[in-house]
């Protein structure tokens, strides 16, 4: 008999992990419980599944990755026919195990005979599995693979490997077995297994065969440690027992130093199972887009629904949205910042990350607040395998530092992860600045930094506590003042911070019961002056989050939950009041009366909401929920129901799904429009209706393709009145508009070699701000939004990506004519006696209109701008990305490096137009020129 | 003299510090074309100066009484470059000024442009006649209208009739327009929207032809008067420097300087990064402003964060009709610190011999301003 000691190496919770997530099926090979020998259960004829199984129920031990296994077995059969013929083997399934241990989908992907395949599938859907589970002990749907070995009659189970890759014929006393890669099939030849009695003595080791097989003979009975090495995957060391009189037949599975080395990040377009769309991108991805620096957040911008944002503004614009519509959470508490400056990079390193939830629209009413898109960053566990753990990486920018280490405090593990990351280019940036006449008194600086502690009380429980936070500072002295904004010029500065403590405990009490809660404390800061003008704001948050989850039957489940946030807030600023609007620039920004404002004050906003899961037929998800939201400032509440549907039409290979919803989605007046005396606190929400309808197909194994049309109604927009006092602007719930659009995804899973995908999103966003105005396209609007991207492993450690994209050009307030692209409209004059009227074509630009104003106070021009607000685009952008990796590997250590060049082809995007002194003259600003950059990774 | 600084360098500096400040997408900043503000080479109007940037309100009672104590005296200074490159000196500048708006909705001068226009309407017979003539125009009695480089306003209490704000000093404000045109004045849009237009053109005054912006400069000044009466005096600039050498207001004594060889048309390349630098080629001459220590007011409404109080901006534009600068806007006094003491800024000759002018304007953050004129002559 064979006696598995637990792995004393994290390769095994690693390969399980890639078994598990990777986007290659993984191979689960246990038999059921009843069928422990892996022989064939009856006489006469019958088929098993392969492998020796765990004792039923068996949890997931603490601290490590477990797959699904069989509750129950079920015998699938023979049919007349395949034992006429004669027919035995192996029927090789796909299947997709949900969180609750049932079989979603089977698929045939190693077939046998027509009749046997069916058998296989029925039989499999017929069977209970524990679900999956990961090191924290949470579970999660998975996929596996499955096999039935048919066999006419009853013998042994023929081993996948023997000595010389020769099938045993009978069991023998010894130790034998196979080496696969994880995530597949693939045996692994030239292996070296090592075996080495624990008692003492020497030891002895052979190579595996071609096919992956190896067989010791003669080995003493007794405990032995094994150890399974192979260049370029991680190494193994199990104990394993040898029997007298039996021979020992082990699998083990390799995974790859790279894979290990990779966490894992799945971007979703919606946390299943509550989602519309769901999307997902694997963390090699991530790292491996061209143009993004391996950033996780910033490769969000390259999804379906996501604008490119306008130059150096780290914003998220999703589905025609303003960047404020969109909220990010960090496990679930909110965070007023995604990137560092400009959109440098994320304020979470992607190092420890676990998972992106991204939803584009029609979200869950577990949040709320906002009407445009979520993203929700999930924050690791740290590795459990009792090892100490590290990475450091440096680049152009920054340099990050990342240490992690389990340790056991009695019975329970206490995992550690620690990490920071800090911009350096202040080191060089501020000589070359001041260089240039900038007088940097410091240059800009960000860094961020994460702290975890977290341990399992239970095997089906997690509680973390967590601290990070992000800052980011700038301080210059500006000598020289921009001549349109004279008076902006001296000491000026920015510092942007914020930081969180935070506690989350899950427990999934049962199949049926769960228990997710956060609460957190933070504090945000804001500020920034520059001469007499200054601007801070404070907010301590207390926000919590509470869900609890039931499943009823297997159709229905309810999930029910409590959103708090509360603030308390200081403000002082002094500033200009800001330009009206509808009306010309008044004078330069800077030379306007200022005004002084302090206030403290708090906002408190409870909510609650209530969600169901219902599966009234199998393959269909219908998914109605209400949110309440209260809101202190105001005073008042919001009631959102939503719902959204997935059906699937076809649940085999090739899977077909509709799916849809529409939901309600409001979100407060901010602070300066509620808020007295700058604000009216009669404010109520602005509102939107999310609409969705869609589909998703796909193609082959690999590929698929998504669509999906939207549609938000947005109603009740605060906006600036149109009518104008003195010393304070009115503010009123009459802004209404849309966004409709169409997005799609043509993607290309990622396989050993190759990932990619194609997406493209035609959408438009538009506002009216009072009633009876004319309709304008939203400032960031982009009507076409076109993204190519794939990324090859070309082998040696190499692998190359590029990414291409193209997209409407951003939209500006044009000051003057673009005569460049000078049109013409039609002038009448009118008739006279006896002359009909006179048709002639003018030129829409006047070379003698008065762009601007002088304003003598400052010497600087007012301009009166050419066309309405957002009237004119700028030119088409499109850009190539290109991408080389190279890794290197060492015995216990990894080195990697990276060219990223964005805009190879040096192309000149316009990101806005700058104007002469006095406008009488205008220029496209280009963007960013080709730049190269490089970086450098160690991990081990 | 300071070590020449390097267009160049500066170029190759700003677009690399740039680019690695803002990574993902930034300007390059070497493409800029533009001829820069301090380069006068068409009609300008360098300067609008009032005597009382601030003035205290007073009942109209009292100002009917002593209407000096309520009057702003406007003195602009201006130049038609393109009239002496044209012609040899400067053409007919016919200038125009219009007051009489105080305290429009928001403090938006465009809404004081529909009051500008009327006003206009009823000057405009005086106003061709002028034209016509050569005559200054005779404006209908009581007009808030001007005529020429010198306009006076009588401005009586504008504080009063407009309610105290919820936050902030209680204040008045007024705009004046003026228009410098090297030809004749019309009405170009007689539908001024809120935004969009400005509703009077500059006409040749032989062919009717409108005149383009080289021709015809626009523009408007404030006027404030707070309740507390407040003053803000115009900063104080004593005089001109080359070299650190006063430059004398007398012509006869004026500074003679070496011509640069590089030509006009090297010069005016884009400011590309990869063009060659003049401030190497040639030896630049340094033109500073002498100001007293202490020219930044305390702004008595300013408070930094902490409470502390703050000053008003104060800043030097300079101007020239020839050569080039290198920079021509420099601080020189900022709201926390104070005074600066570095605010020269280097002047590159022309090529060719001639007599150049330099302005030096000096201007607060509250409306105050002073000017300075001198000559150089190139050798």
């Amino acid at each position: 008999m064979l006696n598995r000691s637990r792995p004393t190496n994290l390769a095994l919770a690693l390969s399980l992990i890639a078994l598990t997530l990777a986007p290659a099926p993984a191979l689960a090979d246990d038999p059921p419980p009843d069928n422990p020998s892996g022989a064939v259960p009856r006489g006469g004829s019958g088929a098993a599944p392969q492998a020796p199984p765990p004792p039923q129920g068996t949890p997931a031990p603490a601290g490590q990755v477990t797959l699904p296994r069989p509750l129950n077995y079920v015998d699938p059969g023979y049919t007349e026919e395949a034992q006429e013929a004669g027919i035995q083997g192996v029927v090789t399934l796909q299947i997709d195990v949900s969180a609750e241990g049932k079989v979603l989908n089977a698929v045939v992907v190693g077939p046998l005979d027509p009749g046997l395949d069916a058998l296989a599938v029925a039989a499999v859907k017929k069977t209970d599995f524990s679900p999956a589970r990961r090191a924290d002990g949470t579970v999660f749907a998975a996929r596996i693979f499955y096999k039935y070995t048919f066999a006419l009659k009853i013998e042994v189970k023929q081993p996948d490997g023997a000595p010389g890759d020769t099938p045993a014929a009978r069991v023998e006393e010894g130790f034998s077995g196979t080496v696969l890669a994880a995530g597949g099939d693939a045996t692994l030849a030239g292996a070296k297994i090592r075996v080495r009695p624990l008692a003492g003595g020497t030891g002895t080791e052979i190579v595996t065969g071609e096919k992956g097989s190896f067989s010791f003979t003669g080995l003493p009975p007794g405990k032995y440690e094994v150890t399974v090495e192979l260049a370029g995957f991680e190494p193994l060391v199990v104990e394993e027992e040898v029997v007298k009189d039996e021979r020992t037949e082990v699998k083990y599975r390799l995974s790859t130093k790279a894979e290990s080395g990779v966490i894992d990040v799945q971007v979703r377009g919606a946390k299943p199972p509550r989602e519309v769309t769901k999307r997902t991108v694997t963390a090699r991805e991530i790292s491996r887009i061209p143009g993004t620096n391996g950033d996780a957040l910033r490769s969000i911008q390259n999804l379906p629904g996501v604008a490119r944002p306008p130059a150096i503004l780290g914003l998220l614009i999703v589905r025609g949205s303003a960047p404020q519509d969109s909220q990010t959470f960090i496990d679930g508490t909110p965070v007023p910042l995604i990137y560092h400056f400009g959109g440098l990079s994320s304020v979470v390193p992607t190092e420890v990350l676990d998972k992106i939830d991204f939803y584009p629209g029609n979200f869950s009413t577990q949040y709320g607040r906002v009407m445009g898109g979520i993203v929700d960053v999930g924050l690791r566990s740290p590795k459990d395998d009792g090892k100490l753990h590290g990475l450091a990486q440096i680049d152009l920018i920054d340099a990050r530092l990342l240490v992690e280490k389990t340790f056991k405090i009695g019975k329970y593990p206490l995992k550690l992860l620690a990490a920071g990351r800090r911009s350096y280019f202040d080191a060089w940036l501020g000589p070359v600045l001041s260089a240039a006449g900038g007088g940097v008194t410091q240059a800009p600086v960000y860094y961020d930094y994460q702290l975890i502690a977290e341990t399992n009380p239970t095997p089906n429980s997690s509680l973390r506590a967590s601290f990070f936070g992000s800052d980011d500072a700038l301080s210059l002295l500006l000598a020289d003042p921009a001549p349109g904004e004279p008076a902006i010029s001296g000491n000026a500065g920015l510092h942007t911070a914020f930081q969180r403590v935070q506690l989350r405990y899950e427990n999934q009490y049962s199949q049926d019961d769960s228990l997710n809660t956060v609460v957190a404390y933070g504090h945000d800061e804001l500020g920034f002056s520059v001469g007499p003008l200054f601007f801070n704001l404070d907010v301590d948050t207390i926000t919590g989050r509470l869900e609890y989850s039931h499943r009823f039957s297997d159709s229905i489940r309810l999930n029910t939950g409590f959103d708090i946030y509360r603030g308390f807030y200081t403000v002082a600023f002094r500033l200009p009041q800001g330009p009206v609007p509808g009306q010309p620039p008044n004078q330069p920004f800077s030379t306007q009366q200022t005004r002084s404002f302090a206030q403290d004050g708090e906002a408190f906003y409870p909510s609650t909401y209530v969600e169901a899961e219902l599966t009234p037929v199998k393959g269909m998800k219908l998914i109605p929920g209400i949110r309440l939201d209260y809101y202190s400032i105001n005073d008042s509440v919001d009631v959102s129901p939503r719902f959204a549907g997935r059906y699937d039409v076809h649940q085999g290979f090739p899977r077909t799904t509709i799916k849809g919803g529409v939901g309600l989605f409001t979100q407060p007046p901010s602070f300066q429009e509620i808020t007295p005396p700058l604000g009216d606190p009669s404010l109520v929400s602005n509102r939107a209706i999310h609409y969705a309808l869609g589909a998703e197909q796909q193609l082959t194994k690999q590929v698929e393709v998504s669509v999906e049309g939207f549609y938000k109604q947005l109603d009740g927009l605060v906006r600036q009145g149109a009518g104008v006092t003195t010393d304070l602007r009115t503010f009123e719930n009459k802004g209404t508009g849309y966004v409709v659009g169409a997005e799609t995804l043509l993607k290309y899973n990622p396989d050993d070699r190759f990932f990619g995908w194609l997406a493209y999103t035609l959408s438009r966003s538009a506002r009216v701000n009072n009633p009876g105005d004319a309709e304008q396209l939203a400032s960031f609007d982009q009507t076409h939004i076109l993204t190519v991207l794939g990324s090859y492993k070309l082998g040696w450690g190499f692998e190359f990506g590029a990414r291409f994209r193209l997209v409407s050009g951003n939209l500006t307030t044009p000051t003057v004519c673009n005569s460049a692209n000078n049109q013409y409209r039609l002038s009448v004059s009118p008739p006279t006696a006896g002359s009909p009227p006179q048709y002639s074509y003018v030129p829409v630009c006047d070379p003698s209109r008065v762009n601007a104003l002088l304003h003598a106070p400052s010497g600087s021009y007012t301009q009166i701008p050419f066309g309405a607000a957002a009237s004119e685009r700028l030119p088409l952008f499109h850009q190539l990305d290109l991408r080389l990796d190279k890794r290197w590997q060492f015995k216990s250590w990894q080195f990697s490096m990276y060219l990223d060049v964005q805009n190879v082809y040096n192309n000149a995007n316009s990101e806005g137009i700058q104007y002469n002194f006095n406008y009488t003259a205008r220029q496209f600003v280009s963007g960013l020129p080709i730049l190269p950059s490089i970086g450098l990774r160690g991990e081990m | 003299m300071t070590k020449p600084r390097s267009y160049l360098r500066r170029g190759v500096l700003s677009a690399l510090a740039a680019a690695a400040l803002f990574g993902p997408a930034v300007s390059s900043g070497c493409a800029v074309n533009f001829s820069p503000p301090g380069k006068v080479s068409t009609l300008r109007v360098i300067a609008v100066t009032a005597d009382k940037p601030y003035i205290e309100p007073i009942p109209a009672s009292e100002c009917a009484q002593d209407p000096e104590k309520c009057t702003i005296h406007f003195d602009m200074e201006v130049y038609d470059a393109l009239g002496v490159a044209q012609t040899g000196s400067e053409r007919q500048i016919n200038i125009l000024w219009i007051g009489g708006c105080f305290n429009p909705e928001g403090d938006q001068y465009s809404l004081c442009l529909f009051p500008a226009l009327d006003l206009f309407g009823q000057a405009k017979g005086a106003l061709d006649d002028a034209i016509a003539t050569g005559n200054p125009p005779e404006f209908p009695e009581g007009l808030p209208v001007g005529w020429g480089k010198k306009f006076s306003l009588v401005v009586p209490d504008i504080v009063s009739s407009r309610p105290p704000p919820t936050y902030g000093p209680h204040y008045g404000i007024g705009y004046v327009f003026f228009l410098a045109c090297a030809g004749k004045f019309g009405i170009k849009d007689a539908d001024p929207s809120a935004a969009g237009t400005f509703p009077i053109g500059c006409f040749d005054k032989d062919t009717g032809a409108e005149l383009g912006p080289e021709s015809f400069v626009p523009g408007y000044t404030q006027i404030y008067s707070f309740e507390d009466g407040r003053q803000n005096q115009n900063p104080e600039l004593t005089d001109v420097l080359l070299d650190g050498e006063p430059i004398s207001a007398e012509f006869d004594e004026i500074p003679t300087v070496a011509p640069c060889d590089v030509p006009p048309d090297e010069r005016n390349q884009p400011s590309s990064c990869t063009r060659e630098d003049p401030f190497v080629a040639c030896t630049p001459l340094e033109i500073d402003v002498d100001v007293p220590d202490d020219i930044g007011e305390v702004d008595p409404d300013a408070k930094g964060e902490d409470g502390q109080p703050l000053k008003e901006t104060v800043w030097v534009n300079y101007y020239t009709d020839t050569g080039d600068f290198e920079s021509d806007i420099k601080l020189l006094s900022d709201a926390t610190t104070g005074s600066f003491d570095k605010h020269s800024v280097q002047w590159l000759p022309p090529a060719e011999p001639g007599l150049a002018t330099i302005w030096a304007v000096v201007r607060d953050s509250r409306g105050g301003s002073s000017v300075a004129v001198r000559y150089v002559r190139v050798e």
